[in-house]
């Protein structure tokens, strides 16, 4: 627990920046999604998400340990799900939820440490 | 349907790690190619719905896996293993949703 607290204290910026990273690559992925490919005010809001996402990350990696800030981006794994059904509507399964908990457990395995 | 998407995603998210591996000595490339990747990442979202794109872009991970194999000469160790496993299994099954719908 003293660990968990302490890796918090050293790295919560990164933590902090990177929560905001995925939060602004999901929603720049949802702005995509509703401009339907066409050029739009939609599509030039999701470029601008997406590339403050980008930055952030880069920054947020300057701000904490790799192995801690990187299995943080499969945040936005669980943002996809509140965005998809609560302002996309897009109905979603249980192949979905097993899926993305698939995937997180994976993106942890990895970017968990290297020892 | 689901294979074309996951091929795409493949392709763009390729890309998107060169983007990260080159970005001191190659950083106008990968610009580009991130910019490329972003275009394939709009059209598939055009074709599939966002919850089983935006997660499937974790393919990436395999691809950095084994650009930093061969490229890095990174080392493999069981933990990557596993977590490379995990992801397979989860972009599969996010396919299969495809199927189903």
């Amino acid at each position: 627990m003293e660990n968990i607290i302490n890796s918090f204290k050293q790295n919560y910026k990164g933590i902090i920046l990177i929560t905001l990273a995925s939060l602004c690559t999901s929603f720049g992925q949802m702005f995509w999604k509703l401009s339907e490919g066409e050029i739009s005010l939609h599509l030039i809001v999701g470029f601008v998400f997406y590339g403050i996402g980008a930055i952030l990350m880069i920054v947020a990696f300057r701000f904490g340990a790799f192995s801690v800030i990187h299995p943080m981006l499969c945040l936005s794994y669980i943002f996809v799900i509140f965005i998809g059904v609560f302002i996309i509507g897009e109905t979603i399964n249980a192949f979905t939820v097993v899926g993305i908990l698939f995937i997180m457990i994976g993106v942890v395995f990895i970017g968990g440490g290297d020892d | 349907m689901g294979s074309v998407a996951s091929f795409f995603i493949k392709k763009s998210t390729l890309t998107g790690n060169i983007f990260s591996v080159l970005k001191s000595n190659y950083l106008y490339i990968g610009c580009g190619l991130y910019f490329l990747s972003a275009l394939l990442n709009i059209y598939l979202l055009k074709v599939l719905p966002y919850t089983v794109v935006l997660p499937l872009t974790s393919i990436t991970y395999i691809w950095s896996f084994i650009i930093a194999y061969i490229y890095l000469k990174e080392k493999i160790t069981y933990r990557k293993i596993v977590g490379i496993s995990f992801i397979i299994l989860g972009a599969l099954v996010l396919s299969l949703v495809q199927g189903v719908a």
